[in-house]
């Protein structure tokens, strides 16, 4: 549906992309994920035609986009503002663009109507637009985009202005929508939990350039390098020492937790260092509560700080005969006591727990 | 210490608003006494004057020249204004500093200055004086208000609304007529009123450069030389004090009307 080719831009002597290359599906759910000043607006923009790129070609439905512009593009931008037009009703904002194509009234209205049925605002096409909730702007301004039938829909950190509690409704709304509609879909966050949540693919960017390109799961459990690992959830990093390698597994000592034999990473073809860093998710330790708990390997510590989340508890355990820490996520279920502080504790792990990077 | 202070503001602001005010209420009262001299005591109750002001015919050619010489100004220098501030505001070009600094200079030129120098250009040219050549010089000294008041006016709106209209498949012209003008629609009110008061009562330039032809302000200075004439000129201005306070008071009426249409705060006031 898009392809990116080597897709290069630059604002003066800063390089916004470097060389991207990229393809995305028709009727998928995509996301560009990364830190503010990544490139991903940038791409975004390139995409939608505000911005033209100094180097590489954007095909959209086989489509070569050079010298396209924003308006004859089959795409429409959902703004991180909204950019609702203050001077209209919502039914004029959301029929703007199909009176731009000299629609008869009747037809424009019959379809504000359906398009505002589809994101929950029927009624609403004379309130004004200054009069509407930060929530109501943002389902104005993606009815106003979705009404135009575009081939991609692009959505510019659509969640960011809104409160937490409208941000996780929505995030189940938008993937529903683009499920209803079938239009591809093109996200820009620079928020994980909202790429992962929405999401069929993720791409992760690091100054200009895709650092990673994959499902959620694949980048949360299988993360390709630490600065990917850093920002998808959280992960402690471990220093390790590599004792043995074959083909297809890899032994390793992490200082202060043990020795374990990893199945060889796929994308880890050469031969590992003997010095490397290794990631452990929250969530893949245990703290042993009951004795009977059993694990491939067990491993003595003393919590030295946690934080209460109501649903579960995060530990900051430091392992016994080692400076190294790790942090530990615990579901609160019933009958199960919040250590305190400066307890000794048993931390059960798998060789599985472990990520290489 | 606290109530001197206090009452020490109160008399300061009095005095300064008699000082700013006075002078405009003098004018009515003046233009209803019946006497040739302007001096009190006040002498009774007339309308003459006024009367007066009706039957002059010079008087009525002046006040045209210079409402058609006001309105063709305020028409060309806003657009002037309109282009030249949406060029700064919504393009990176060379100069373009220097460019906007070049277009505010007559705003700091002294008029007589300015006026001179149009005159000798014209006479250079060759041109007749007429309602034109005032025209030039009034589109030259109202041109930087009114870039002055249209920047505001478009550093004011989110730029992203002009890319979402385009993003709806809006032509640049519609993306103008029916998203950016209608947004700036009040700093256009604003832009007219003001290079339309500021030509109406401007008087060097357009002293140097008339013609035949002269305007309200030229013919007001010509009564001068007759003292006989005096309280006529006080009948006019008191017509033009009123005529400019409900020109005001429509423009804020207006200008309130637009930004809560456009949905912001009013806080900002024009005049």
């Amino acid at each position: 549906m898009i392809e990116l080719n080597s897709v290069t831009k630059r604002f003066g002597r800063t390089v916004a992309l470097d060389s991207v290359t990229l393809t995305i599906q028709r009727g998928e759910f995509f996301s560009l994920l990364g830190p503010s000043g990544c490139g991903k607006s940038t791409l975004l923009r390139t995409i939608s035609g505000f911005e033209h790129p100094d180097e590489g070609d954007i095909y959209i439905d086989g489509q070569s986009m050079e010298g396209v512009e924003a308006n004859r593009r089959p795409t429409n931008l959902v703004f991180q503002n909204y950019a609702i037009f203050p001077h209209m009703t919502v039914g004029q904002n959301v029929g703007f663009g199909l009176r731009r194509k000299g629609l008869r009234k009747g037809e424009i209205k019959s379809q504000v109507n359906a398009a505002l049925e589809m994101v929950s605002l029927e009624g609403l096409e004379n309130r004004h637009a200054h009069t509407l909730s930060g929530g109501q702007r943002q389902r104005v301004a993606l009815a106003r985009a979705l009404i135009m039938r575009p081939k991609v829909l692009l959505l510019d950190e659509p969640l960011s202005a809104l409160d937490k509690k409208l941000r996780e409704q929505m995030q189940f709304e938008l993937r529903h929508l683009q499920r209803a509609v079938g239009i591809t879909f093109l996200l820009v966050t620079h928020d994980q939990e909202e790429a992962l949540t929405m999401s069929d693919r993720i791409a992760i960017m690091f100054n200009g350039r895709i650092a990673q390109l994959a499902s959620p799961e694949e980048i949360y459990a299988r993360p390709l390098s630490k600065q990917v690992a850093e920002f998808i959830g959280s992960m402690s990093f471990l220093r390790a020492e590599t004792l043995s390698q074959t083909i297809d597994a890899i032994t390793i000592r992490i200082e202060g937790l043990g020795t374990a034999t990893l199945p060889r990473p796929a994308q880890l073809s050469a031969a590992m260092k003997k010095n490397i860093t290794v990631g452990v998710r929250p969530e893949l330790l245990t703290i042993l509560f009951d004795p009977s708990e059993t694990f491939e390997f067990e491993t003595p510590g003393t919590i030295t700080g946690r934080v209460y989340y109501g649903d579960m508890t995060y530990y900051e355990v430091r392992l016994n005969n080692s400076s190294q820490v790790v942090t530990v996520s615990m579901r609160n279920t019933a009958g199960r006591s919040i250590l305190s502080e400066d307890s000794a504790v048993r931390i059960g792990w798998d060789s599985s727990s472990i990520t290489l990077i | 210490m606290k109530w001197t202070l206090k009452y020490g503001l109160w008399a300061y602001v009095s005095l300064y608003l008699i000082f700013l005010y006075m002078p405009a209420l003098l004018l009515p009262i003046f233009a209803l006494n019946d006497s040739r001299i302007v001096a009190f005591p006040l002498q009774g109750l007339t309308w003459r004057w006024f009367a007066l002001l009706w039957e002059t015919e010079a008087l009525h050619d002046a006040l045209r020249n210079s409402l058609i010489i006001a309105s063709i100004t305020a028409f060309m220098s806003t657009i002037f204004g309109l282009m030249a501030a949406r060029a700064s505001s919504r393009y990176a070009f060379p100069m373009r500093k220097g460019m906007a600094a070049l277009v505010m200079i007559p705003l700091v030129l002294p008029e007589i200055i300015v006026g001179v120098s149009l005159l000798v250009v014209v006479m250079q040219f060759g041109f007749d004086l007429s309602l034109w050549t005032i025209i030039l010089g009034h589109v030259l000294i109202c041109t930087p208000f009114c870039v002055v008041v249209m920047s505001t006016a478009f550093n004011n709106f989110d730029r992203s609304l002009e890319e979402a209209a385009f993003d709806l498949g809006a032509t640049r012209g519609a993306t103008f007529r029916w998203v950016s003008l209608p947004l700036v629609l009040p700093g256009v009110i604003a832009s007219l009123l003001i290079s339309f008061t500021i030509s109406l009562d401007e008087f060097i330039i357009a002293f140097f450069l008339a013609g035949v032809d002269v305007t309200l302000p030229v013919y007001i200075w010509g009564l001068l030389r007759f003292p006989a004439r005096l309280p006529s000129v006080m009948a006019l201005g008191t017509f033009l004090l009123a005529a400019s306070l409900l020109l005001l008071i429509s423009a804020e009426v207006i200008r309130r009307y637009g930004a809560r249409r456009a949905g912001t705060s009013s806080n900002g006031h024009l005049f």
